[in-house]
């Protein structure tokens, strides 16, 4: 099952689009996406996850790393669109209310 | 009843037999929404189902060489056998534990087998 990343801009956030499923197998492009924006110097990411229909716990990994690694530098890293399965994973490791969470780009905060 | 390859079914039960590789996960979901269907699972007892087997078959990446799934329903439950895999490994388990455990409060494990009960 194959995993499709966009990236764009969205005023101060550098927006990933994913689509697809994540796990252990398909996550590995999202997090080379993620590793390449945070070492260009993006502080505020946005992963809409809109389109996203199930994520695992690997996917959690992956997604903590990053948000570790924008913390260092001030930043942040946002999750959009979230719904369904992906939603519940996050609310049953607890990490719904250690990212910050928006329905919509449109919700994102600005600077 | 339609199954992935891999995967064979009696008269009230289905196994599913896949390399322990994170290749397989998706093979895993697609058999748990095959299962979902055969059975008449609901649509909310089939996402746990298909996060339940993802985790245990990725639990078995490393572990074993193949992960095996029995699935079979019995008096309104879904009962789940899951052999070649460990109950939480590698860089994730926290994580996949915490998932596992939420997901599945009565469940049965040991060193290689995984059982539980899912209600219809």
């Amino acid at each position: 099952m194959d995993l499709n990343l966009q990236t764009s801009t969205e005023g101060d956030w550098t927006v990933i689009a994913v689509s697809g499923e994540l796990d252990l197998y398909t996550v590995t492009p999202l997090e080379d996406a993620l590793s390449a924006s945070v070492a260009k110097g993006d502080v505020r990411i946005a992963l809409d996850l809109s389109q996203v229909g199930f994520m695992d716990s690997s996917s959690l990994g992956v997604l903590v790393a990053a948000l570790k690694r924008t913390r260092e530098r001030d930043g942040t890293v946002a999750l959009v669109g979230v719904q369904g399965s992906p939603a519940k994973v996050l609310a049953l490791t607890g990490l719904d209310a250690v990212f910050a969470m928006a329905p919509t780009l449109d919700a994102l905060p600005t600077a | 009843m339609s199954v992935p390859a891999g995967a064979t079914h009696g008269t009230d039960a289905v196994e599913l037999r896949v390399p322990a590789e994170p290749a397989s996960l998706a093979t895993v979901r697609l058999f748990s929404a095959s299962v979902g269907t055969a059975f008449g699972v609901s649509a909310d007892v089939t996402e746990d189902l298909k996060l339940v087997l993802s985790e245990l078959c990725a639990g078995s990446v490393g572990v074993s060489d193949t992960f095996r799934v029995t699935v079979a329903s019995i008096s309104g439950q879904l009962r789940v056998e899951c052999r070649g895999t460990a109950w939480a490994s590698g860089p994730d388990a926290d994580r996949r534990k915490g998932i596992l455990e939420a997901l599945l409060p009565d469940v049965d494990y040991s060193a290689d087998v995984v059982s539980f009960a899912l209600d219809l």
